[in-house]
């Protein structure tokens, strides 16, 4: 198979997927830290660097929310809407394990299997059904938690704003903006070459 | 309902035009297709800046900021608002006789906001700052506000005077027949009012194709960067010449930066994606700017959906069907004028003129372009 398939976590989801896709590349922590996502590129930070990821079909089998939205995935009540073989609203992006709710590692194991046999297109044994909201800590934790960003910066750091936006949209709206989680500034700005061509004002389309 | 004036968009602009009709004894109703600030107006850096002004924008810019120095007593909130002045930095002689060359041009014109200052001074100003810079510009009373926070001022203020605003409520059709509009909403709902304010941010144009208008304004993803809190280490807000940059440190410690590096936007799910390797440009900046950064972690990155013009400048103006009056389209520095483009959009929409020169804003003058081109 030519795709490029990865997979985002070492948890008994993203193991189980990974027995079953040996050619998908793994990235998980403590090596490789999966920090933003855009449609077709997973960015990671791995020995203190940052570098892009392309991927045809991503597996997010970690408790990453953030990566999904940052996807326009749907989410509903904090997990993310997926079909009964983990398929996300966006047709390449799967999710597995606790991420969706699996309560045990033998659940989490089971979800694996099954998106890694979807992706191979081979019938799923069983289905994948989205589990209870995580428990409410407290709307700010999980909305911190769930954007990969702390507390403070919620409150404090001025994205109080979007986020709250965001908090008020209705649930299975993705929200309007694409999070990223925290990585080394320094690291950030390492990856920067040339100045780039600012980017062309954009067109609206719709209007032409 | 049956409105004297039906705004379309509630970002801080709408926000502020109903204020304004509000005040002045107008039944007002705000239709914003999501939520209160959902867009450009939560997602800003909220810096309230004369410094560096388009010409044209200079006399709104400095009856704004007299606005917000007593932001308190229009909208009952400080909104943040901090007046912690703006620095423009030179990082080159030939950057430094730029700006003195727009301190000459602004003196001409008999505004002295703007003062020139050298090395010594700049270093006082920004002990932090990287020894290579050779001077810059400054506006001492201009400062920056919380964006969101200040969009729900507004919001509490506009209802306090008896404006009706309404949530998820798209309007997707505009008609103008005997001397009303028509106003449709995406959920089958109508609504009628003899004027309308287009406020509908980057959606603006499309909102002006309702009526039947072509206003080729375009649209970006402007981008901001969060770092994680460090101690304080400036004050101003500090933008550059020769790189797109704006550089603030909030009272919590954290840097924001932004200034114009985009990612991408699509209107019609409002949705934005990132660009790293541009969002990476903007941290390389700060950090050559601000070497204290090195040791800290960038927090978040985000961007918001702005409408902008190809001259970068607003528009602010009657449409060609009467009792329409756009504002829209604020280019990526229309926070810092919100207070006072409300007023001018009462003025308009009411009188039919304003206390402030707004021809260069004419919504007519991209010319009766087609789309697409412009
Ligand atoms: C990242 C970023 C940083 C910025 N930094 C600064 C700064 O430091 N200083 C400064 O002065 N400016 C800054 N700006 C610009 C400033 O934030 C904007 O100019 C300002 O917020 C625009 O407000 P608005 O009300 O016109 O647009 P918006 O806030 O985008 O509001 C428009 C609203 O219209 C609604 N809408 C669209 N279509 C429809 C429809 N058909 N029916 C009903 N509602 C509709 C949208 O949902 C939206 O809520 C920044 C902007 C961005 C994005």
């Amino acid at each position: 198979m030519a795709e490029r398939i990865v997979i985002v976590g070492a948890g008994a989801a993203g193991r189980a997927a990974a027995a079953l896709l040996p050619q998908a590349r793994i990235v998980a922590r403590p090596e490789a830290t999966a920090w933003h996502a855009e449609p077709g590129r997973l960015w990671i930070l791995e020995r203190g660097q940052i570098d892009a990821v392309p991927f045809d079909i991503l597996v997010v089998a970690a408790p990453v929310l953030h990566l999904l939205l940052a996807l326009g995935c749907r989410t509903r009540a904090w997990r993310p809407v997926v079909d009964a073989c983990g398929r996300t609203s966006a047709a390449d992006v799967f999710a597995a394990g606790a991420l969706v709710g699996a309560a045990t590692a033998d659940e989490a194991a089971r979800q694996g299997r099954i998106v890694a046999q979807a992706i191979l297109g081979r019938a799923p044994e069983g289905t994948i059904a989205v589990g209870a909201p995580p428990e409410r800590v407290g709307e700010d934790d999980l909305l911190a938690a769930s954007l990969g960003v702390t507390k403070v910066a919620l409150r404090d750091g001025g994205i109080v704003g979007i986020a709250t936006a965001a908090r008020h949209r209705t649930d299975a709206e993705p929200i309007p903006f694409a999070p990223a989680t925290p990585i080394p500034f320094a690291a950030l700005a390492a990856r920067a070459g040339e100045r780039p061509p600012p980017r062309p004002l954009q067109i609206d389309e719709a209007l032409a | 309902m049956r409105a004297d004036a039906i705004v379309v968009g509630g970002g801080l602009h709408g926000l502020s035009a109903a204020l304004q009709l509000a005040r002045r004894g107008r039944r007002v109703l705000v239709l914003e297709a999501e939520r209160i600030a959902a867009h450009a107006s939560s997602a800003s850096a909220g810096g309230v800046r004369t410094l560096g002004r388009d010409l044209a924008e200079v006399p709104i810019a400095l009856a704004a900021l007299e606005m917000w120095r007593e932001i308190a007593s229009l909208v009952g909130d400080d909104c943040g608002y901090t007046q912690s002045g703006q620095v423009k930095v030179a990082e080159t002689e030939t950057e430094l006789d730029q700006l003195a060359a727009r301190v000459r041009a602004l003196r001409a014109r008999g505004w002295e906001h703007e003062e020139l200052v050298d090395r010594d001074a700049l270093r006082r100003l920004l002990p932090a700052l990287a020894p290579h810079c050779v001077g810059g510009l400054v506006v001492r009373t201009d400062g920056f506000a919380t964006p969101y926070r200040t969009a729900l001022a507004f919001h509490r203020a506009a209802v306090a005077a008896g404006a009706v605003v309404r949530e998820g409520a798209r309007v997707v059709g505009l008609e103008r027949s005997g001397g009303i509009w028509h106003v449709a909403l995406a959920d089958g709902t109508r609504a009628t009012a003899p004027i309308v304010v287009n406020a509908a941010g980057a959606w603006g144009p499309r909102v002006a194709r309702l009526a039947g208008e072509t206003i080729p304004v375009r649209f970006s993803a402007f981008m901001m960067l969060l770092t994680s809190p460090l101690p304080p280490f400036v004050t101003p807000v500090v933008g550059a010449v020769g790189r797109p940059l704006s550089f603030k440190q909030l009272a919590s410690g954290h840097v924001m930066i932004g200034g114009g590096h985009k990612g991408v936007a699509d209107l019609d799910t409002g949705r934005v994606v990132l660009d790293i390797d541009r969002a990476a440009y903007s941290a390389r900046t700060a950090l050559d700017l601000f070497p204290v950064l090195a040791g800290c972690a960038l927090e978040h990155i985000w961007a918001g959906i702005e409408g902008v013009a190809t001259d970068d400048l607003p528009v602010i103006g009657h449409g060609r069907s009467e009792g329409l009056v756009h504002a829209f389209g604020f280019s990526g520095h229309g926070f810092a004028i919100a207070p006072a483009v409300g007023a001018l959009v009462a003025q308009l929409a009411l009188e039919g003129t304003t206390n402030l020169p707004i021809g260069p804003f004419d919504p007519a003058r991209f010319g009766p372009a087609r789309a697409g081109t412009g």
